[in-house]
């Protein structure tokens, strides 16, 4: 969300190769501020230069009383939050004139005041709200081990039809948590729950994200090359023994 | 006793995590609010998000103000930060915008050197530029063709992505290398541009250029810019605004020329 310069260029650059997506982390989805026209307003005009295949955002918070965390910060999962973040995704939907897809966040607290468990939460903002979701098997890894939930009931609770996309990345440990860090290899858990993920929701889009202490290049093309293969022996097993 | 509202919750969140940046201000309202095996617990994992909350952002300032950090050093660093989230906690949607007055805060603090802060002006006008909007720049050819009757009612416009600053110290030398921050007051004028290929610049003005690029960036006459320069003998004065105009033409800092009609 720049105004020119190399960044934009780079992104000028990438387009003419192939399809992009925008993935946004600050658009306060969850947060009880108004929503920034300013910021929908230059999300609208980088919309409207590179055509991006989806737009994305996270199932979050970070901002209160006009200051910015710069985080993606749990919400209570709440009948008041699914109301409140619903409708605030239909006005950026209809500002935006699309569709819009929200990502389940890594979360390191849960609230005492929150009455269902999250998969219940992610799926009926998105059944209220009429968006996708980008569903982060790492994410929900990470949320399982922290919180203690199993992660197979959080994917056989998200309504097949509306996930338009997969993410994945490597995380860290501290005391007793994971920390959500995108800063490793993809873990041998994660891709165990991707492969349940394929045999759930078919063929989607799936993206390894690493975005510190990134790897050679061909170290990041093996992990997208992993992905690949687990989605095709999963999905040539379900069409054999169909 | 009702439930919190959605607002309370994250009112809550903010005063544990971010009021107090780098220290532990958790609020006992928000540890009640959070599920956990003992109160232990409970702060342990609100602390993930204000420990993120702190060196996030440190790492952001420190990136985007490698020479100001690199002079006080890690530890003074960390107090600067401290005081600065705290003053000036973040307005916009993306962290770009985070620095935006570091420059301002440490020219109040007295516990750091006083040409800290035009460092930091100068880092910061290095960021403002680097991502400015694009704009085409005018090259020599452009003027060939400008007949000689014109060039005294020739505007121009300058590129967005130019700065100028104003500093006590000659800051261009704290950013250039060295570890001593210990420098002599000498007022200093520099203009921070981006040029073609990306990479931004800066350079110190005398006291011509200064004026000469402030009434070319407020679309004087090219006549009035001259006019900087009358002070000179008739031919000396030609050929330094001549030699100016090239030098900004080869910077790439014009962005546009206008013949008067």
């Amino acid at each position: 969300m720049i105004a020119g310069g190399r960044p934009l260029q780079i992104l000028e650059k990438a387009r003419e190769l192939a399809p992009v997506v925008l993935h946004g982390v600050s658009l306060n989805i969850g947060g009880t501020d108004p929503l920034r026209e300013d910021y929908l307003a230059e999300l609208e005009l980088l919309i409207q230069r590179f055509s991006p295949a989806w737009v994305s955002d996270h199932l979050c918070w970070g901002a209160v009383g006009g200051r910015f965390a710069h985080d993606l910060l749990p919400l209570p999962y709440t009948d008041e939050a699914v109301r409140h973040v619903a409708a605030r995704i239909c006005q950026v939907q209809d500002r935006l004139g699309r569709r819009i897809l929200m990502e389940n966040v890594s979360s390191y607290l849960t609230y005492s005041v929150s009455s269902m468990p999250e998969w219940v939460f992610v799926s009926a903002v998105a059944q209220e709200a009429d968006c996708g979701i980008l569903l982060d098997v790492n994410n929900i890894y990470v949320n399982a081990i922290n919180h203690g939930f199993s992660p197979l009931e959080y994917l056989s609770g998200i309504p097949r039809e509306r996930v338009g996309q997969i993410h994945l990345a490597g995380h860290s440990s501290s005391e007793d948590l994971l920390i959500d860090t995108h800063d490793h290899p993809v873990p041998t858990p994660v891709w165990r729950l991707y492969r349940e993920a394929v045999r759930r929701f078919g063929r989607v889009s799936s993206l390894v994200e690493w975005d510190d202490q990134i790897p050679p290049f061909e170290e990041l093309l093996a992990e997208a090359n992993r992905a690949r293969e687990i989605e095709g022996e999963v999905l040539n097993a379900s069409s054999i023994s169909l | 006793m009702p439930a919190p509202s959605l607002y309370e919750v994250q009112r809550l969140f903010w005063e544990s995590v971010a009021v107090q940046p780098g220290r532990d201000s958790i609020a006992p309202a928000f540890v009640r609010l959070v599920r956990g095996s003992d109160d232990s617990d409970r702060k342990t994992r609100i602390r993930v998000y204000s420990d993120a909350y702190y060196l996030r952002l440190r790492d952001v300032l420190r990136e985007d103000f490698p020479r100001v950090a690199a002079l006080v050093g890690p530890e003074q660093f960390d107090e600067v930060v401290k005081g600065y989230l705290e003053a000036f906690p973040s307005r916009w949607p993306s962290v770009r915008h985070l620095g935006h007055a570091l420059s301002e805060f440490l020219r109040h603090r007295t516990d750091t050197p006083k040409c800290l802060a035009d460092l930091a002006e100068l880092e910061w006008a290095r960021i403002e530029v680097f991502d400015a909007p694009d704009a085409e720049c005018v090259t020599i050819e452009d003027f060939i063709s400008v007949p000689a009757h014109a060039w005294p009612a020739l505007r121009f416009s300058a590129i967005p992505a130019i700065r100028t600053l104003r500093a006590q110290y000659p800051v261009q030398r704290l950013w250039s290398g060295g570890s001593s921050l210990d420098v002599s007051a000498e007022e200093t004028t520099l203009r921070v541009w981006r040029a073609n290929d990306c990479r931004v610049f800066h350079a110190e003005m005398d006291e011509r250029e200064s004026a000469a690029l402030t009434k070319m960036i407020s679309g004087e006459p090219f006549a009035t810019i001259c006019e900087t320069f009358a002070d000179l003998p008739e031919a000396g004065a030609a050929q330094e605004s001549a030699a100016l105009l090239v030098r900004w033409i080869e910077d790439g800092i014009i962005h546009r020329i206008d013949q008067a009609v």
